[in-house]
Parts: structure tokens; sequence; C-alpha cells
């Protein structure tokens, strides 16, 4: 199934992914910080994607 | 769902976000430069370079640095001390003309730890980060500016929660961050999806740990009589002394001694609302970003010098200790500071278009006929 067909798909992963990123900076450093970098820069990485595929989907 | 629950929904996004947008754009545009407090206070001299130790240098007493203090400013009393958590020579005495000093009243005077001289600072209650400050936590207002921040953070809870149950109807025959350009009110609506599904977990963690951290005074305030009078065990309305007779380089040295892994963090003096009206609250942090907030407090008379014991924090206070980092995103270096502040400007992109949205909503039949649009496209 197309990811960007369904409803909830992409949300519920980007919102998880923020979720975990959020919560595992917290518990330490290093390695533990750049994880937490990497979930919160998927959202803007979900931006950014839509918005340069957004001719293909124009209806 | 049907017709009527889906404009309840409709009803209730609206007026939730057209109470709270204007407060929300306000705590987006301050909170921004507040991300950066600590990097900005650096750039204008805030923390200044520290001369290179000498060797087998040992740490002037805390008691010599609180007496500095109290010697430049005699009328004050002395309320708190804290050590910068990644340079603790760094050590910052906290004074005011009263015990329970408002944030406006203080005076800091910061102290290199090591040689005990004076260090030039600019105060942190002084200059534009201060009116940000104010704006984004009180609007000048005290506790009831604080309690109304508070409310219009519920609204924002509120209008993620609606704007999610509209999101559904809406896209279920659409891609996922469909955009549609041009100057239509289509346009608009898909910017606004887009920008306010993506961000709803973020959004709703800062919105929360927002909400929670308005609550910091009365939470702390029934901590203090809940958790904290029953170990300190002090006679009803005593008076804090001016100046506290123990020495409080002992009482930290007696308490570190409980918890040898635990740091200082910082000490509050009595009266100032921590630690009773006649003790000392040592509070002692760990060293990993979690257990850094996770702080033990240590209570020791201020004229003995007894030690009164410790608390374990509720859950409730330990809830609002992690509100702090995960509401001003400032456990993770940098990098997550940067994000923090891309995604406020995102959330300010939910704000005004959504802002647009209700501008150009039409008349009340285009609004049904939305409506019927949307019935028909969830079928």
């Amino acid at each position: 199934m197309n990811l960007r067909q369904s409803t909830w798909a992409l949300p519920v992963l980007i919102g998880l992914a923020s979720l975990i990123g959020l919560v595992v900076g917290l518990v330490g450093d290093g390695v533990f910080d750049a994880l937490g970098w990497i979930g919160l820069l998927s959202v803007l990485l979900a931006i950014g994607w839509v918005w340069r595929r957004r001719e293909a989907v124009r209806t | 769902m049907k017709r009527n629950t889906l404009r309840v929904w409709f009803q209730v996004h609206r007026w939730s976000s057209l109470v709270c947008t204007l407060f929300l754009l306000l705590l987006c545009v301050t909170g921004l430069p507040l991300i950066f407090w600590h990097e900005i206070a650096h750039l204008t001299g805030g923390e200044p370079e520290l001369p290179a130790a000498t060797a087998n240098a040992r740490p002037v007493s805390v008691d010599t640095l609180v007496a500095r203090a109290l010697r430049a400013r005699p009328s004050d009393v002395p309320l708190f001390v804290s050590w910068e958590e990644d340079e603790p020579r760094v050590t910052y005495v906290t004074t005011g003309p009263r015990p329970d000093a408002s944030n406006d009243e203080m005076y800091v005077s910061t102290f290199d730890g090591l040689t005990g001289t004076a260090i030039p600072a600019p105060q942190f209650n002084e200059g534009i980060m201060w009116v940000f400050y104010r704006l984004h936590t009180d609007l000048y207002a005290g506790l009831p500016g604080l309690l109304f921040m508070g409310l219009m953070g519920l609204l924002l809870v509120l209008a993620v929660v609606s704007g999610v149950v509209l999101y559904a109807p809406y896209m279920r025959k659409l891609p996922f961050g469909v955009l549609r350009g041009g100057q239509r009110r289509l346009a608009w609506l898909d910017w606004h999806n887009l920008t306010g599904i993506v961000t709803l977990a973020w959004l709703s963690v800062v919105g929360l740990t927002g909400v929670i951290n308005t609550l910091e005074q009365p939470l702390v305030g029934l901590w203090q009589q809940q958790h904290v009078a029953q170990v300190l065990q002090e006679p009803p309305g005593v008076a804090p002394p001016r100046r506290p007779a123990a020495s409080l380089q002992a009482a930290i040295e007696t308490a570190h001694a409980r918890h040898p892994d635990a740091i200082p963090s910082w000490v509050g003096f009595p009266g100032t609302g921590y630690s009773g009206q006649l003790h000392y609250g040592i509070f002692l942090r760990g060293d990993t970003p979690l257990t850094a907030r996770l702080v033990t407090p240590v209570f020791a008379h201020a004229t003995t010098g007894k030690l009164a014991g410790s608390v374990t924090q509720p859950v409730w206070m330990q809830a609002l200790l992690l509100s702090q980092p995960l509401h001003f995103g400032d456990y993770a270096g940098l990098p997550l500071k940067i994000l923090w502040a891309l995604l406020d400007l995102v959330a300010i992109v939910v704000l005004v278009s959504g802002l647009v949205l209700f501008v150009r909503r039409g008349s009340r039949a285009q609004i049904e006929a939305r409506i019927d649009a949307r019935m028909e496209m969830a079928r």
C-alpha cells in the first residue's frame, strides 16, 4: 500500500519518531542526543519531502 | 462520523483556536529568542571567560562568597546559591530585599568559585530577554498571568485534539501532505493540515509541559506543605533568619557525603519557598540530562547546621521537574535548540494559516457546503 495514500501511516510514524526523539534525548548524551535530533528532524524532512513533490499530486 | 458530530468538532476547533491564537502567536514569537537565552547571554558577556586555574587551587568556601555578595548589598538577604551546569567554577549568589522577593527584585552576584573574585555579569532580570521572558510566562501579571497563559495552553491542547479529529475525514481520499498551490483558501487549508499534523506530537508536548510549568508556584507550595513540612518539623508562624548562622559550606559537604554520587546543583535559603522558614534546601543532581533535572533535596537547619533529612519527590513534582527541559528543548545541545526554533516557526505557520482560514471562512452556506463535502469525502 502507498504510504502517502494512507490517512494515518505517515502522521503516526512522524508522531512516534518525534516522541521517541524527545524522550531519548533526555536519557543520555552523545548518541542519545543524536537519536533525539533525528526523531524531531523527521517533522521537517516530511514537510520538505512533500514540498518538493507537490507538483506530482496537484489535483 | 455523523454530520452533527463533525459540526460540533468544527465548532470546538474554531473557538478553542480563536480564543488562544493571538496568545500562542505571542508565545511562539517570544519563545524563539528564549530558546537561545543561554547562548545570547554568552555572546553578550553573561558568562565571561575564566582565568586558567592554578594547580592545586582549592575552591573558596561558599560562606565566603555569600558574605562577599552581602557586603556589596548590605540591606539584602541571601536567597539562592547555584552553580553553572557545564562550568561549576562559576558560582551565582542571588540576593534580594526579602526572603520571598520576586524575580524582579533579585540581584545576582557572579563569582569564580576557585579564586573567589567577583565576575562582572549582566543581570538575568534586565534587558530585552527579560521582557520576552515576562511576555512569554506571566504577561507582567504574576501568578494570575501565569495561570491565564496555562489556560491558553489547555485551549491549544483542545485545538490540537479537535484538529486531529477533523483531519481524518478530510484526508481520507487525499495523499499525505497534498499541497495545491495558488492563492485559494484550499492552498491555506493544505498547509494548515500538513503543518498541523506533523507538529502534532511536538506541539502537544511543548504545550502540555508549558501548562505544567505555569503551575510551578502552586505545585511547589503544595509540595512544601504536604512533604517537606513533615521532615522539617518547624514551629508554626516562625520567621526566617536574615543572616543564617550555620555554615552553608559545611551543610553542603554533609549533604554531599550522604549522596556521594550526586552533584550540588543549587541551594535555597530559609524562607525562599523551597526549604521551610528555618532550613537550607540543598538540591543535588545526577549527571545525565534526566537525573540532572530530578534533583534530590537535602535539608539542613540554618542555625544549628543539623541535617533534617531529605524528601523523595512525589510523581507530580518529578513531572514538573521534567516539564522544564521538555518545554525549553535545552537538553541535547545546540542542534536540538535549532530544531526547537524551526519547529516553533512551523507552529507559527499552523497558527497563521488557521487565522487566514477563519478570516476567509465565507458565508454560513459556504461553511455548511464544506461540511457536506467533507462528509462526502469521508464516506
